[in-house]
């Protein structure tokens, strides 16, 4: 280095300057890209030259233009929204399960109600053809209605399994995309600086990750992560590991064979199949076989004009609530009375009544409670689980929002610091123009001033 | 360190802040709507639990009052025949009494015996009498309770007992047969003692009388006696129909508090909702506006 460094010094100015208003140009226009994450330019003072009267800087340059993003943050926010996927997808099936029993009006216990008011009434004037055939189409209409909540909670089975499938395609995509962005970065590693916006993209991935499985992550130190999902390794660095479904247990599989315990949605998802749905369609199963039992046991006491009463309702054993259904259709063959004769008792209403008797009778789960409390029970119980989950997820959705919120705090940008940036550095863009002027000036008087005394 | 206020938070925050009010403005419409404060279980499975027994309570009471109705018809349709037999019984009493008198002469034996016949033709009709179909004082058989077979009286229905649940717990017998109230279970028919009357005035035998008049007091107390049992019934039963029916009332006010939405508290909060609202949408469009750089040259 020579005299008249100093241009070159401002140069570097200048060029900083330059940078910087760039950074600060794509801070601005990104400020509402999802994901972003708001950049810096990091100045540094050049190496000083060593003159004879001491040390003189040689200008500024940048060192890097870095991501302002804190780690823990993502952490608390990416733990927070897997909990929350987790809850929210169980409150959403369960609530859905809830329309399926479809209480108080169209529901179960009130198709109870008719029911054993039509038997009454048969009680009340048995031989009359209108109130048998009320009966007959009141059985057959609460068999039709069991049926129907057998089928909604099916239909809600293959809806809940298909989404999970949808959840763990999507995720092994991501996965295989968190591979790719891997290998780039790495590849980017090798040139100058942060490969920042492909860190971006990849944070969003891991984001989704946290939210759809529940993985967690580890950073390698080479700049590559690690995908993991209680402890196991789905993506390590460019390798891929798929998960898959095994649709009869619902557990998801790892390649290895080992299981693995899910969290986000897919959790939620296999939470509500392996153990709500399970307990719920087992006990309409049961509700569906009380009902059978119970009313045929007691029809079977009684006599119609041809004989003594068989079943009033049928189904398979292997699978109650969906195959009830009542077994005749001939009036005639209700069995309302207590004796055969002869001469037949025609107006003995004796075992119809009984019949309507069940409507308190403790015919339900080996005979502790009434079918109405029992189907109460199970509207009760769905409904405490529904509330619970719903609760559990709007409390979760607090944590997400203040975990989200801090996350913006940090990683967004905010306009007016960047207009104020902006402003710094043309005032420095300024000042290094008007330093090249000066200097300039000098070199002017030197070059084309200096010795010309007398001329 | 104070905390940054990004744009994007801002915005974020503003909009879900705006749809957790536009979430409850929407809960409150739906409950006003609907009039019903629970929809689904979740709402309130406390709530919901009682609602669904109080409705089984009120379809068990409900029906209730119709078995009662319908009781007291049959009670009341019985007991009117058996009036009717009581009136007649007195004529064939007063009949039989003024026969014994020495001054009626053989005609007017045979006049008397002529309306002991038909008096018995109306017993008859009495004791047959149905409703919709239904004999009444058969049991549970649907023949004729009495007919004459081979020329004897004979009871052929059975002791079926009709009864009605008028309330959870009260079970009323609302039939009497025709076997206890005119006398086959005794062994002492009133057919047969008419009948036997009947041939005592044909055949003059004016002493005999007195033996038929004891059998007819008899028999006067065992329809007397059937009277009273359908009283007691249908006093029973206009009991239990009277308190079914103030049951009904409490049952419908407890559902009421369960379920219904409270209209005046509803509709205010609706309208403090909607403020809320507002002022949200306000505070958004506050809060976007400013920025720097309407302020920079």
């Amino acid at each position: 280095m020579t005299d008249f460094s100093a241009l070159h010094v401002a140069l570097s100015g200048l060029r900083a300057a330059q940078l910087a208003m760039d950074v600060a140009a794509n801070n601005v226009s990104n400020a509402q890209t999802p994901g972003y994450t708001r950049q810096r330019v990091d100045l540094r003072a050049r190496l000083s030259r060593t003159a004879p009267e001491g040390q003189v800087g040689l200008g500024v340059e940048v060192a890097d233009v870095a991501r302002v993003r804190d780690r823990f943050l993502d952490l608390r926010y990416r733990g927070a929204d897997s909990a929350l996927g987790s809850v929210e997808v169980r409150a959403e099936l369960l609530s859905r399960a809830e329309l399926v029993l479809a209480e108080p009006d169209a529901g179960l216990t009130a198709e109870l109600n008719e029911l054993w008011d039509a038997f009454e009434d048969l009680s009340l004037d048995p031989p009359d053809r209108a109130s048998r055939i009320a009966v007959i189409n009141q059985l057959d209409s609460i068999a039709s209605r069991v049926n129907d909540v057998s089928q909604g909670l099916g239909d809600l089975r293959a809806s809940a399994l298909s989404s999970l499938e949808a959840t763990l395609t999507e995720t092994n995509d991501m996965l295989q995309r968190v591979a790719d962005l891997n290998a780039a970065i790495l590849d980017a590693s090798a040139r100058p600086g942060t490969p920042n916006d492909l860190l971006d993209q990849r944070d969003v991935l891991l984001d989704r990750l946290a939210r759809s499985v529940g993985a967690s992550f580890l950073d390698e130190g080479d700049g590559t992560v690690r995908v993991m999902i209680g402890g196991i390794s789905l993506v390590a660095g460019t390798e891929v590991r798929e998960l898959s479904l095994d649709s009869s247990t619902m557990q998801i599989l790892h390649p290895s064979g080992v299981a693995v315990v899910a969290g986000g949605d897919a959790g939620g998802y296999q939470q509500f199949l392996t153990q709500d749905l399970v307990d719920l369609t087992g006990r309409i199963d049961q509700f569906a076989t009380d009902l059978a039992d119970a009313l045929n046991t007691v029809h079977a006491t009684g006599f119609s004009p041809s004989g003594p009463g068989g079943d009033l309702l049928t189904y398979d054993p292997t699978a109650p609530a969906a195959t009830l259904q009542v077994a005749f259709t001939d009036p005639d063959l209700l069995a309302t009375a207590s004796s055969a004769g002869p001469p037949f008792p025609t107006f003995d209403g004796t075992v119809a009544a009984a019949l309507a008797n069940l409507r308190t009778q403790p015919a339900a789960l080996g005979g502790t409670v009434s079918l109405e409390e029992s189907m109460r029970a199970i509207v009760s119980d769905l409904g405490t689980q529904t509330a619970s989950a719903q609760l559990g997820a709007s409390t979760q959705r607090d944590l997400v929002t203040a975990a989200d919120v801090a996350r913006m705090a940090t990683h967004g940008v905010s306009m007016d610091e960047e207009l104020v940036t902006l402003m710094e550095y043309q005032r420095m863009y300024e000042a290094a123009a008007r330093t090249i002027t000066a200097v300039d000036e000098a070199l002017d008087v030197l070059i084309n001033r200096t010795g010309v005394v007398g001329r | 360190m104070t905390m940054r206020v990004t744009n994007r938070m801002m915005v974020e925050s503003a909009v879900r802040r705006m749809s957790a009010r536009l979430a409850s403005f929407e809960r409150t419409q739906n409950a006003l709507a609907t009039g019903k404060r629970i929809l689904t279980a979740s709402d309130d499975v406390a709530g919901m639990n009682r609602a669904l027994s109080v409705r089984a309570g009120l379809a068990a009471t409900a029906q209730a009052k119709r078995n009662a109705d319908d009781g007291a018809m049959w009670v009341e349709l019985a007991d009117s025949r058996l009036a009717s037999v009581v009136d007649g019984l007195q004529r064939v009493r007063e009949l039989a009494v003024s026969a014994r008198n020495p001054a009626a002469n053989a005609d007017a034996l045979e006049a008397i015996a002529n309306e002991v016949a038909e008096l018995r033709e109306v017993f008859l009709s009495a004791a047959n009498s149905r409703h919709r179909g239904r004999p009444l004082f058969s049991g549970f058989v649907a023949d004729d309770p009495v007919v004459d077979v081979g020329g004897t009286w004979t009871y052929q229905g059975d002791n079926g007992q009709i009864t009605r649940r008028v309330s959870d717990t009260d079970v009323v017998t609302i039939n009497v047969t025709a076997d206890d109230v005119f006398g086959f279970s005794d062994g002492e028919d009133l057919f047969g003692i008419l009948d036997d009357l009947e041939t005592k005035l044909r055949t003059g035998d004016r002493n005999g009388i007195g033996a038929s008049i004891d059998a007819l007091d008899r028999a006067m107390g065992r329809v007397l006696e059937a009277r009273s049992r359908l009283g007691a019934a249908g006093s029973r039963i206009e009991a239990a129909r009277f308190r079914a029916d103030a049951e009904e009332v409490t049952l419908r006010a407890q559902l009421s508090s369960v379920e219904d939405v409270d209209l005046a508290e509803a509709v205010m909060e609706l309208q403090l909702q909607e403020v809320a609202y507002q002022a949200a949408q306000g505070a958004l469009a506050k809060a976007l506006q400013p920025s720097l750089a309407a302020f920079l040259r």
